[in-house]
């Protein structure tokens, strides 16, 4: 019989290629500048300190990707482990992760298009970057829902090329006679370097792309460790490197305020020349990332859909194409939305905040399955276990201390909303309704004691004139009758009868049993 | 469509308008527009707090409100 579902074709280099380049994108080429404003020289030990939290969890990839190598990554990692509410929280958070990945990208990609093409032709606008963006996400869209069978391959040559170019900026900055003795501050400020630290993680991002594929991998007990730490420490060593190179060639005081540092850089070393071809490395990165991860966010949520957490329509699939369209628009939209902010500092830490959360289930999954599966066979451990998964741990939760007030709460929102999506599929719809219900009426209870309280003149808004106080009790008194009737409306809505038990159809007429 | 529908759309969409210009309010709030930091006197050490007020606020809204809309 043929043997169907995918073949394990993939060896160690082109299972390294796929992790680095799943990693390289368009950060490293247009957050360099906010880093190094951020901590000047010091940026070195961030993005050292980075690759070194980043290891931590590579680990844990490593031994769970060579003792669980089935297709699903994470979330399969944590539907073993723990199954039910943290499984599904481990597949939101992945999808989640990768619209953001995939709006950083873009978002990347509009940057330097704007800032080394367009600014040539014509001024550019406030609008040129968020429309730019939105459009390569369209086009990206259209690609995934028609299924390109040579993406692999083209991915790879995409990789290459973009290697060959970062190794010859390299090369170029070691051999230039422009290339100045780095001078380390002498005092820096430590808090400073974790803030950078929090901001640039978002550039190691992506390795784990390997535990995406790793149902396509040969021998996978030895390659996927192998690979997952082959490009943790590849990362570290081009990441740095860039770094110092572009560090040792312009001063530190001109490079904080460029769209990328990067590529001004190289148009002082290699001219007009080393400038275009940077744009290039950086369009490739950008352009291969977005693909990536539109692919890998659509295959993410089918997974949620077919295991009964994402609504079935998610599950369709085009007659055509053979491509889980509905999943990939539904994707796009949400990339695109947060793309059209524009604003890629808070894009980058939006990206952090999903796959550090990502990161901490993985190594939870790995301290409960070594100690409920220790008979697992397992390829490859992590060293110093516990410690090395508790270290990964601690060290990416403590970088969310540092990441943006307003993603802080946008992750709020998003812990808030995965619990709600969760909650309805499983605990079942009339609860969950007559709960929203209670909350509407704590709400209105609480807006009309407010009302109250400044209509009786108990608490007196300081500051605040006397029309706008009038205004707000309006307001209040307005918000709680719409809140106490909606949660009367819901509490008291009547449950959907029970579905009747199954039974045979009668027999059809002439038919004997 | 009964008359309990119809209320139950119409508060349904009044709670949706509310949540949204809830959140639409902590994005003024936060940015600053037409001044309303300074009209309802908010420091910027409380800008946040506001903010997770008003956005908790609006997404509860939203909630509850699509569940009147698409009541089953």
């Amino acid at each position: 019989m043929k043997k169907t579902g995918l073949r394990r074709e993939l060896g160690l280099l082109p299972t390294t290629m796929m992790g680095i380049g799943g990693a390289i994108q368009a950060g490293i080429f247009v957050m360099l500048g906010h880093a190094i404003g951020l901590v000047g020289t010091a940026v070195l030990i961030a993005l050292l300190l980075c690759g070194i939290i980043n290891l931590f969890t590579m680990c844990s990839y490593a031994e769970l990707g060579a003792a669980l190598p089935t297709a699903g990554g994470e979330y399969t990692f944590s539907k073993i482990a723990y199954g039910g509410f943290i499984s599904f929280l481990t597949g939101w958070f992945e999808w989640i992760s990768n619209m953001f990945f995939a709006a950083l990208s873009a978002v990347g990609f509009a940057y330097i298009i704007s800032s080394y093409i367009l600014s040539y032709i014509a001024p550019v606008s406030f609008f040129t970057v968020p429309l730019i963006a939105l459009f390569i996400i369209a086009v990206f869209t259209v690609v995934n829902i028609k299924g390109v069978k040579e993406v692999g391959t083209s991915q790879v040559v995409m990789i290459v090329a973009l290697l060959v170019i970062l190794m010859l900026y390299i090369w170029s900055g070691f051999s230039s006679a422009q290339m100045k003795p780095l001078q380390m501050p002498a005092s820096t400020n430590p808090l400073g370097i974790i803030q950078a630290t929090a901001y640039i993680f978002v550039v190691y991002l992506g390795a784990e792309a390997i535990a995406v594929a790793q149902a396509e991998v040969k021998e996978p007990g030895k390659t996927i460790p192998r690979a997952i730490l082959l490009t943790g420490a590849a990362l570290i060593v081009i990441y740095i490197l860039i770094a110092f190179v572009t560090l040792s060639l312009v001063p530190v005081e001109t490079l904080g305020g460029e769209a990328s540092p990067i590529i001004f850089a190289a148009r002082q070393i290699m001219g007009d020349i080393g400038m275009v071809l940077l744009v290039v490395a950086g369009t490739i990165a950008a352009l291969s990332s977005v693909n990536t991860a539109i692919m890998a966010q659509s295959r993410v949520a089918y997974a949620l859909s077919r295991d009964g957490y994402f609504p079935k329509a998610l599950l369709k699939i085009h007659g055509r194409f053979a491509t889980p369209h509905v999943a990939v628009v539904v994707g796009a939209i949400f990339t695109g939305v947060l793309a059209a902010t524009g604003v890629i500092n808070f894009v980058g830490y939006a990206t952090d905040f999903g796959f550090i959360i990502g990161f901490t289930l993985v190594n939870l999954s790995l301290i409960k399955l070594r100690r409920e599966k220790p008979l697992l066979e397992r390829p490859f451990k992590v060293p110093f276990y516990p410690y090395t998964p508790i270290l990964g741990i601690a060290t990416s939760l403590f970088l969310l201390i540092f990441i943006e007030a307003g993603v802080l709460v946008l992750g709020t929102e998003l812990v808030l909303v995965a619990v709600l999506a969760y909650y309805i599929r499983m605990v079942g719809y009339h609860r969950i309704r007559v709960a929203f219900g209670g909350i509407s009426l704590s709400l209105g209870g609480f807006t009309a004691l407010a009302a109250c309280l400044i209509g009786t003149n108990a608490i007196k808004l300081g500051g605040v004139d006397p029309p706008t106080t009038t205004a707000i009790l309006v307001i209040l008194l307005l918000v709680s009758t719409i809140q106490i009737l909606a949660g009367i409306l819901n509490v008291t809505a009547k449950p959907k009868p029970p579905l009747k038990p199954w039974a045979p159809p009668p027999p059809r007429r002439g038919y004997k049993r | 469509m009964g008359t309990r529908e119809t209320i139950t759309k119409v508060v349904g969409l009044a709670q949706g308008v509310v949540g949204v210009v809830a959140f639409v309010f902590a994005y003024f709030l936060y940015y600053n527009l037409f001044n309303v930091q300074a009209m309802l006197n908010i420091s910027a050490r409380d800008l946040f707090l506001y903010m997770l007020l008003f956005i908790v606020f609006g997404f509860l809204s939203i909630a509850s409100a699509l569940f009147l809309i698409f009541e089953q």
